[in-house]
């Protein structure tokens, strides 16, 4: 430490100076690396932006350094060059990161002059680190080699391995893409310039790389009660999947796993609510008195179960409304489907009739006679009667799979009872039930299911309020994993090396390094395979670990005189 | 914040009440000035830590990963690394004016991280899904809350220059330097800077494929860095006095609040992707 703290260097003509000289005169000298760095950088894009201009421009750098080089050697390497030099580091990236980087393309006025546009590869930029460099070898030439001094060269030696490693990648390495689709093969590298994204230029790799299979998985859903507000009473779209063109947006104030039983106020209301079911996969069960004999044909309905060719579904008839008593055959069974308590004049006489009417059997129909328990299918000119049981399973047409059975046969549908439950355990088409109430009052329940278009069903808005509890899930809208399965293959089509790719798990293959990097959700079988090669990189990682272990040694280490 | 408030863990409110309890009890001492209160108050920040500890557990439990992903569980873990740097300078320079300070600012943390709750746990995108994280994020939360309450010490020194006499720190030694302090901090705080930084490339080269990509978040990081460097190498200066060497620690400390908190108000912060998410 004494060698430095107490002597400062003295300078050429033998007085002493201060500190403070000696800092100015090191902001002096740094600044005018920099103006070097500028005008040198430009002469080489006016001279032309090749091995002349560059020829050029160095040229002009070293005559700018020429003039003070003595002066500089001498102080270089001291800790009152190394402060100010730090801190102009510090400075010109802090002004990098205010003016946007556009380095694919060139930028006119100041900021093209100095090279702002692109500061982060300009030459005075670049200078001050060749400055630093410079520094860290003297300091680190001048300390004597002892078990002590251990800690400081690491220190001190280290930033230049890992500035070497920039410097190697920066002009031996490259990073770019290839875009592939499944199945696909290809040996060219689109080229990223610099560090940005913009691909100007492309290489090719001696082998192929094909994208046999790519998948990814977003994560499992977890379902939960949602607390939302808005500023006003108004939609309550909810925004979770960010796209919107509301202005005021409702924000999310909580969202609760689904307990069931569990009390919780809602915070800014008067209300409380709480779960009482959670049907993973929602569907209501009806249920019917099994024994009708007492119920007056009032409103007769049928209730039936449908198999067809896309599918189970159930239908409900009702006799006495028209519109609701008939169903064309939209769902492909191959007949229409029909349903009277009574039947009507014409068929009442027509089925009885054999043959049965031309006019009655255009087209195929199964008609239910709910009284006399009857059920009538004409098809293809076929005629058959068959009486109605519940549960049977009849079916329509040569294919025994297709057909119905008839659940319930109802005098009166008033009587029929919908009952909420679940179809099964998979989250299929959740719906929580939820009952809220005013401390006192009687509880109002609601049903949540998520909302798929954006619109505001399935949530519910507390009476006079901004508020309103809706059943969400954040998490299956997020990326679990991207994964490419690529094979290395080379011109004679031979598989010389196969692996699954993910983000954090590259495959290395000949020093270049293949990853995981782009996918488009609208075209689920491509890939964007990142390619990179960092020559430099294991001198860059050795310097990483020496400089750490330096620092350690100096500050805690080494035995403190 | 109310609101916010509401809906928090039973941890969380425990954390926050148990760190205002600390807070009165360091105003309490500084009136006091007795000794005994002053072990009173640091076993109650002691107890706190305990807490938070717990908070930080228990969540990183019921998120089946580190809780280190949002910015609401970032500043709850930037309260640990707080407490514990705080805790363990209170213990070595018996000074309890950081111990009032820290727990201070954490109950502000506390308050600020209420606006930006989770309102549940975010799972990790991919390129978080590796353990290279945890290192890199536990060095600079470590060196953040060492260099924080380095910078405590540094205005410590401007308002006392001349050090604050055992009578009011409680302590056993004579007189209090805060530029000693400030400087064992900053140490502490720069290696676990150095590290944080290098470990963040590491993982950038793990997940991205770029150990460094210019991008503004590492660009702050370097600055940061490149002024607790500076003031290493300040001290060797022989005539630069002590409250400059304090004014660089408190810019360099501003410099890791910009890091931390300022990238979505840089011009060029959306070409960064490490901000952090704001929902
Ligand atoms: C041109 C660049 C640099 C020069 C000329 C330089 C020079 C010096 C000198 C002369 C000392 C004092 C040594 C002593 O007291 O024994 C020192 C200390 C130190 N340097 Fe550097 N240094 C430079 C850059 C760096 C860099 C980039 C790092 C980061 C790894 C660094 C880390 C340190 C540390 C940690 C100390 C110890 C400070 C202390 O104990 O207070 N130096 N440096």
């Amino acid at each position: 430490m004494e060698e430095l703290k107490n002597k400062p260097p003295s300078s050429n003509n033998g007085h002493h100076q201060t500190d403070s000289q000696l800092l100015t005169k090191c902001i002096l000298l740094i600044s005018l690396t920099v103006a070097g760095g500028i005008l040198s950088q430009n002469i080489y894009h006016w001279v032309g932006q090749n091995s002349l201009g560059l020829l050029a421009g160095l040229f002009a750098f070293a005559a700018v350094m020429v003039m003070y080089a003595k002066p500089l050697f001498k102080i270089i390497g001291t800790p009152h060059f190394t402060v100010p030099n730090l801190i102009a580091i510090a400075l010109a990236t802090a002004v990098g990161t205010f003016v946007p980087q556009k380095t694919d393309m060139a930028s006119g006025g100041l900021v093209g002059l100095l090279q702002l546009n692109d500061l982060f590869h300009s030459w005075w930029y670049v200078s001050l680190y060749a400055l630093l460099a410079v520094g860290l070898v003297k300091s680190s030439s001048k300390k004597r080699f002892t078990k002590e001094n251990v800690g400081f060269h690491l220190a001190h030696l280290s930033p230049i391995l890992i500035l070497f490693g920039f410097w190697v990648d920066y002009f031996m390495g490259f990073r770019g893409i290839i875009k592939l689709e499944e199945g696909q093969q290809k040996s060219t590298v689109l080229l990223y310039k610099g560090t940005s994204g913009f691909i100007h230029d492309s290489i090719t790799l001696g082998f192929n790389i094909r994208l046999n299979h790519f998948e990814f998985e977003k994560h499992k859903p977890d379902y939960r009660i949602q607390i939302w507000k808005r500023d006003t009473i108004g939609r309550a779209v909810m925004v979770s999947h960010g796209e919107t063109d509301d202005t005021n947006p409702p924000k999310i104030v909580a969202s609760l796993p689904l307990e069931q039983g569990k009390i919780h106020r809602i915070y800014g209301t008067d209300r409380y609510y709480r779960l009482s079911e959670f049907y993973p996969d929602f569907e209501f069960d009806y249920k019917y008195p099994a024994n009708t004999d007492t119920i007056a044909a009032k409103d007769p309905g049928i209730l039936l179960d449908l198999k067809t060719p896309e599918g189970d579904a159930f239908v409900q008839f009702r006799a006495n409304q028209s519109g609701r008593n008939k169903m064309a055959d939209v769902v492909k069974m191959g007949a229409g489907l029909e349903f009277y308590w009574e039947l009507p004049e014409d068929l009442a006489k027509g089925l009885v009739k054999s043959p049965v009417p031309a006019d009655l059997a255009k087209d195929n129909r199964v008609i239910f006679d709910g009284k006399n328990e009857k059920i009538y299918f004409l098809i293809n000119g076929l005629f058959a009667v068959k009486p109605l049981k519940i549960k049977q399973f009849y079916p329509i047409s040569w294919n025994d799979s297709i057909g119905f059975s008839v659940r319930y046969l109802m005098p009166d549908v008033a009587y029929l009872q919908a009952v909420p439950s679940s179809k099964s355990e998979e989250l299929n088409k959740p719906v929580a039930k939820v009952e809220v109430w005013k401390a006192g009052g009687p509880a109002t329940v609601a049903y949540l299911y998520p909302s798929s278009n954006g619109d505001d069903s399935g949530v519910f808005k507390v009476p006079g309020n901004t508020h309103f509890l809706a059943l969400e899930s954040f998490k299956d809208k997020e990326t679990k994993y991207y994964k490419s399965e690529l094979s290395v293959i080379n011109n004679k089509g031979e598989v010389l090396k196969q692996q699954s790719v993910k983000v954090n798990e590259p495959m290395l293959y000949n020093g270049y390094r293949f990853y995981q990097t782009d996918y488009d959700p609208n075209k689920p079988n491509y890939s964007g395979i990142g390619v990179s090669h960092e020559p430099g990189l294991m001198v860059i990682y050795l310097g990483f670990y020496l400089m750490v272990a330096g620092v350690a040694h100096m500050f805690y280490i080494k035995k403190k005189s | 914040m109310i609101e916010s408030y509401y809906y928090s863990s039973t941890m969380f409110k425990a954390s926050i009440f148990a760190y205002a309890v600390v807070v009165a009890a360091y105003l309490i001492g500084l009136f006091l000035k007795k000794k005994w209160f002053g072990q009173v108050s640091l076993a109650l920040f002691g107890a706190a830590f305990v807490i938070c500890t717990a908070m930080i557990t228990s969540r990183w439990v019921e998120a089946g990963r580190p809780p280190f992903k949002s910015l609401y569980e970032s500043l709850i873990f930037a309260v640990w690394t707080i407490s514990l740097v705080s805790l363990a300078a209170e213990w070595r320079f018996k000074v309890r004016l950081i111990g009032f300070l820290s727990s201070l600012a954490i109950i502000g943390i506390f308050l600020f991280s209420l606006t930006k709750r989770d309102v549940e746990i975010i799972a990790l995108p991919p390129a978080l899904q590796t353990w290279m994280f945890i290192p890199h994020v536990i060095s600079y939360f470590l060196a953040y809350g060492a260099l924080f309450v380095a910078g405590l010490g540094a205005v410590l020194y401007l308002f006392f220059p001349k050090g604050i006499s055992s009578h009011h720190t409680l302590g056993e030694q004579a007189r209090i330097d805060f530029s000693g302090l400030t400087y064992q901090l900053a140490k502490l705080g720069f290696l676990f800077l150095t590290a944080g930084l290098l470990l963040g490339a590491w993982w950038g080269q793990s997940a991205w494929s770029n150990y460094w990509g210019w991008d503004p978040k590492e660009n702050w990081a370097l600055i940061t860095w490149l002024i607790f460097a500076a003031y290493l190498h300040f001290r060797n200066i022989s005539s630069m006095d002590e409250r400059k060497l304090s004014w660089v620690v408190i810019i360099g400390v501003m410099a890791i609040m910009f890091t931390y908190l300022g990238m979505d108000y840089l011009p060029t912060a959306g070409d960064s992707m490490h901000v952090y998410t704001k929902d």
